[in-house]
Formats: C-alpha cells, sequence, structure tokens
C-alpha cells in the first residue's frame, strides 16, 4: 500500500489538482475564484513535471564538496528546470489576469460573470 | 549572410529599450518599430536564397544540437517568417499613422508578438516553442486592451482559454519528454516510431488543444470573434496574419514531423471540417462586421487544417498557399474595416452604407480582400482555391471538394453583403475623419495582384516547403548529422 502510493500519489495528485483547477475555471462564477482555479491547475501541472523527473533516493544534480563524484543517483534537472521557466510564466499569467480583473470591477461594479454582457460569453 | 537568430534578438532588445526611446522622443518608438520589423523583412532577404537550396540550423551558444537549444529554418519555416515579418513591416507602416491612441508600451508588445511569432517558427526545441507560444500569447492579451471598452471582458476571455491551453501544452510537452528522454525536435522524430501508438495519440491530442488555441480550431477559439472585435485594428491584424500562421506551422510540425501516426490525420481533418463550417454559417449571420471577419478568419484555418490533413504534397502546397493569401487578405480586410468603423463611427454593417465615395482607399481595400478571399480570377485566392479543389480532386475526398464550394457560396453572401452596403446604397449620416491607409492598401493590393497574376513566384518554394513536411528524415539528418 505504502509504496504503491509512493509511486501514484505524485502524478495521481498532480492530476486531481489540474482537475480540480479545471473545475474551477469552468463551474465557477466569480472571476477571482476562475484565476485561483488557473492558478491550481498551473501548480499542478508544475507538480507533475517535477515528478516526471523524480529518480527514487536521487539528490540535486549539484557537484559539492560532499558528493564529489556523478557516479550516485541524480533526479533529472531539465524538468526542473521547465518548472522553474512555467512557474514565471504562470505568475505573469495570474498578475495580468487580475489586473484586468481589477478594470473590469472598476467598469461594472461587479465579479460576477453572469451579470457582466458586455459581450456574448 | 547575417545571422538569422537576429530576428528574434533584435526585436526583443528594441522592444525592452522601448520606455527609453520614449523618454528621449514621443515620435522615436513609432519609427524603431518600423525600422526593426524592416530589418528583420532584409535580414531574411539576404538569407532567402542559401535557405533555399540548404537548409539552415543554428546552433545557440556553439552546443550541438542533441545537447542544447538549436533554431532549424527550412523552406517551411522560411515561408513563415517571410510571412510573419512582411505583415509586421506593414503593420508598422499602418501605425505610423492610425486612429487609436497607441504610446511606447504598444510597440513594446507588438515586437514582443513579432519576436514571439518568429521564435515559434525557428525553434528547433520542443520547451523553446512553449515559451515562445507564450511570448506571444502574453503580448496579445497586453495589446487586446489598448482600447479599453469592452476590451477587457474580451481579454479575460482571452486569458483563460489561453492559459488552461498553456497548461495542456506543458502536459504535453512533459509528457514527450518522460517518453522519449528529449526535447529536441529532430531527436524526437527520429525516437518517436518506438513509442507505443496510444500514448502518441494522447501526446498529439493534448499538443492540439495547445496550439490549437493560437492557430484558432473549433473549441478553443471561442476569444477570437471577440478580441477580434475589440483589439485595436494593427492588433487584430497581427493576431490574424501572423500569429495564426505561427499556429498552423507549429501544428504542422507536430502532426507531420514529430509523430508520424496516419490515424492522427482523420481527428485533424474531423476539427478543421467542424471548424469551417462552424465559422463560415456564424459569419454569415453577424451584423458586426469585424465579428464576421473574425469567423471568416475562423473558417478559413479550418479550410486550412483540412487541407493540410489530406496529407499529399499537393494538398500541403495548397494549403500554405491559401494560408499565405489568408494573411494578405485578412491584414487588407481588418486595416480597411477599421477605417470604415472609425468613419462611421460603428461596428454594425447596416451603418456603412453609402461609405464607397466618402472613403475610396478603406472602400477600394476592402472590395480587393473580399474579392481575393472569394477567389475571383487574377486575384491571389483564385489560384489557390484552384489549387485546393484540384487537391482534394486528385485524392478522390469529393466530400472536402464540395465542402469548399458551399464555403465560398456562403462567403459570396455575407462578403458582397457588405460590398454592396458600401456602394449601392447614399449616405444620409456624417462621416468621421480617419487616418490615411493608402501606403498599406496599395503594398497589399500589389501582393495580391502579383500572387493572383503571376503564382510561380512562390509555387517552388511551396512545393519544397511541402516536402519538407511529408518527410521528416531531411529535417533529422539535417539537424543531428546522421548521429
Amino acid at each position: 500500500m505504502i509504496s504503491f502510493l509512493e509511486k501514484w500519489s505524485f502524478f495521481g495528485g498532480s492530476i486531481l489538482l489540474i482537475l480540480i483547477g479545471l473545475y474551477g475555471v469552468i463551474a465557477k462564477k466569480n472571476l477571482i475564484k476562475i484565476l485561483i482555479g488557473l492558478s491550481l491547475m498551473d501548480t499542478g501541472v508544475n507538480v507533475l513535471l517535477v515528478s516526471l523527473g523524480y529518480v527514487n533516493g536521487g539528490s540535486a544534480p549539484i557537484l559539492t564538496s560532499v558528493i564529489k563524484s556523478n557516479s550516485g543517483a541524480f533526479v533529472d534537472p531539465i524538468p526542473q528546470a521547465l518548472v522553474l521557466t512555467a512557474i514565471v510564466i504562470g505568475v505573469a499569467i495570474l498578475a495580468l489576469g487580475l489586473a484586468v480583473v481589477i478594470r473590469i470591477y472598476e467598469k461594472y461594479g461587479t465579479l460576477d460573470i453572469t451579470k457582466i454582457r458586455g459581450l456574448k460569453w | 549572410m547575417v545571422n538569422p537568430v537576429l530576428i528574434i534578438a533584435v526585436p526583443l532588445l528594441i522592444a525592452f529599450l522601448m520606455p527609453f526611446f520614449n523618454y528621449i522622443h514621443k515620435k522615436l518608438p513609432a519609427f524603431l518599430a518600423l525600422l526593426t520589423t524592416a530589418f528583420n523583412v532584409l535580414v531574411i532577404s539576404r538569407n532567402f536564397s542559401a535557405i533555399m537550396s540548404n537548409p539552415m540550423v543554428i546552433e545557440i551558444g556553439g552546443w550541438q544540437p542533441p545537447f542544447a537549444i538549436n533554431l532549424y529554418i527550412g523552406p517551411l519555416a522560411l515561408l513563415a517568417i517571410t510571412v510573419i515579418n512582411v505583415v509586421g513591416l506593414i503593420l508598422s507602416v499602418y501605425n505610423l499613422n492610425h486612429d487609436y491612441e497607441i504610446n511606447d508600451k504598444f510597440y513594446l508588445l507588438f515586437l514582443m508578438i513579432i519576436a514571439g511569432a518568429s521564435g515559434m517558427v525557428m525553434t528547433g526545441d520542443l520547451f523553446n516553442l512553449f515559451v515562445f507560444i507564450e511570448i506571444t500569447s502574453v503580448a496579445a492579451y497586453g495589446l487586446t486592451v489598448f482600447n479599453r471598452g469592452d476590451s477587457y471582458e474580451a481579454a479575460f476571455k482571452y486569458i483563460i482559454i489561453g492559459a488552461i491551453g498553456s497548461v495542456f501544452l506543458l502536459i504535453a510537452v512533459g509528457f514527450t519528454y518522460a517518453s522519449v528522454g528529449t526535447l529536441n525536435m529532430a531527436e524526437i522524430s527520429h525516437l518517436s516510431p518506438n513509442l507505443s501508438p496510444n500514448l502518441m495519440r494522447i501526446i498529439t491530442l493534448l499538443f492540439m488543444i495547445g496550439i490549437g488555441i493560437e492557430a484558432e480550431l473549433f473549441p478553443l477559439n471561442l476569444w477570437v470573434p471577440d478580441v477580434y472585435s475589440e483589439a485595436p485594428t494593427s492588433v487584430t491584424s497581427i493576431l490574424s496574419g501572423a500569429v495564426s500562421v505561427a499556429g498552423i506551422y507549429a501544428l504542422g510540425r507536430i502532426f507531420f514531423t514529430l509523430f508520424q501516426d496516419p490515424a492522427l490525420f482523420s481527428y485533424l481533418m474531423i476539427i478543421g471540417v467542424i471548424t469551417l463550417i462552424v465559422g463560415e454559417l456564424v459569419a454569415y449571420n453577424q451584423e458586426n462586421i469585424k465579428r464576421m471577419l473574425a469567423y471568416s478568419s475562423i473558417a478559413q484555418m479550418g479550410l486550412i487544417v483540412t487541407i493540410i490533413s489530406i496529407n499529399t504534397s499537393e494538398a500541403i502546397a495548397a494549403g500554405l498557399f491559401q494560408l499565405i493569401n489568408h494573411s494578405i487578405l485578412k491584414v487588407l480586410l481588418f486595416i480597411s474595416a477599421g477605417v470604415l468603423i472609425k468613419a462611421a463611427g460603428s461596428k454594425k454593417i447596416e451603418e456603412l452604407n453609402g461609405l464607397g465615395n466618402k472613403k475610396p482607399i478603406a472602400s477600394l481595400g476592402f472590395s480587393i480582400g473580399a474579392m481575393g478571399i472569394l477567389g475571383v480570377p487574377f486575384f491571389n485566392g483564385f489560384v489557390s482555391k484552384l489549387m485546393l479543389i484540384n487537391s482534394t480532386l486528385n485524392a478522390e475526398k469529393i466530400i472536402i471538394t464540395g465542402l469548399i464550394l458551399f464555403a465560398t457560396i456562403v462567403e459570396i453572401a455575407y462578403y458582397l453583403k457588405v460590398v454592396q452596403k458600401l456602394y449601392f446604397s447614399n449616405r444620409d449620416k456624417k462621416v468621421f475623419k480617419t487616418a490615411n491607409i493608402f501606403i498599406p492598401v496599395l503594398v497589399l493590393t500589389i501582393f495580391v495582384f502579383a500572387l493572383g497574376i503571376y503564382p510561380e513566384l512562390i509555387t517552388n518554394t511551396l512545393n519544397k516547403a511541402a516536402s519538407e513536411l511529408i518527410t521528416n528524415t531531411e529535417y533529422i539528418t539535417n539537424v543531428l548529422g546522421g548521429m
């Protein structure tokens, strides 16, 4: 049981996070909650990517005074590099989205998408 | 020879220096944007013949391709960056004399879109593709709200759909890396035949969701009409004329070069056909001229995807020609429509009556664009439609031939409705003052007739690009050098 959890909890958990986020984006009516859903999706993908590159018992891929050679197990550094970039992009999109939400609130005085009918949703 | 990496690097550099130039002189950013895009076109033209004879692989930082990021410019990429940067140049000329309040931040984002779209086309690395798609989209989100008004809602919708798409794209990149162990496109296409077909299908569908946002494919194009109708004219034009080209290119790379599986083309064809039918039928009912053009743009993208998914070299060449024509014509249509909207003070087609005499250049530009889309002889659309119908008949896809003809009939109905309103009714309302768009309309009209009367100008490039898509062995050996 424990080994099963160890093996699959990262994948299952991250996919669950993505699905929760997707539900939030699709089902919620509040603009801020939609953006929270988006943020959850981003986090889920980042966890998924990191877990794809995880090696059991591996250490960080850096040579230090303690780990002098690359003979031991290292986790894959490339997904981590991808996740760093993805986090930055996600934050930028979230900030832009919140800025737009502020403008929408100033214009309509509400955050409920069912009450904002300037365009067809 | 000038290094083509400058096509990405120079616009990015100048883009972030824009606030500084604005500080020196208020007029400087507009001219610098023009100079930068002109520089890009110059770089491409200097390299054109060299790339045509021999695809160019550029190693960034001097590391060999499978270990680091490389750029790949073959005939297909050359065609796409030429379209993107020429559209960018024409729109920079248009931006010198415009109807909107725009400042240095506009040019910052404008140059970022050009750099991002060029990067999407030239890159040879999958994650790099993701980054460039995000650069393009984030710049597009920002540009959408430049008009204020209802544009915030359009931008919010675009951000939500775009962000969901980018999540799926990232999952696809992650799965590809986990299953193949590399992010270099050439190495992926070398190793992908060993993958299990089901895994390959899942990955490709995830990619289709991610890139379908840029390529305006059916379930993901809900943002298109809102953004196109609310964004400033030059933003709409660059999204329709340049970003969608990059989207189709990326889709082609994924489906043809990376994962070659015949079963996938039927998915692509179904999506394309649905996009085409929905786009044309909704366009017919629109009262807002910009929304009509947006749905027409969606329909054209559906048509191009359908044709490309037939997967014969003749059909791909025809689809690419249609893509180029669509860029030229839609830019012409959008800038003319922008001026007409400004002159009438409304986006409703009804309100445009009798502008033919008052705004002759914009009306003529719109009419030429409409004729081109319909495929009247001597216009570029005629040649590409002929090639489309020819290739579907040769591939024995009679239903698609019928669909193209049906789409043309619907297009005739809604485009000629506008042209008729412009010329055959009298104007009793006020006409507002507008910007002069003589130069961009003239240049685009020259392109329309040059390609319509003498299509041999680009058929050679088209055939080479089509053969590059059909077989990926040349791509692999060019990048990896027979490893």
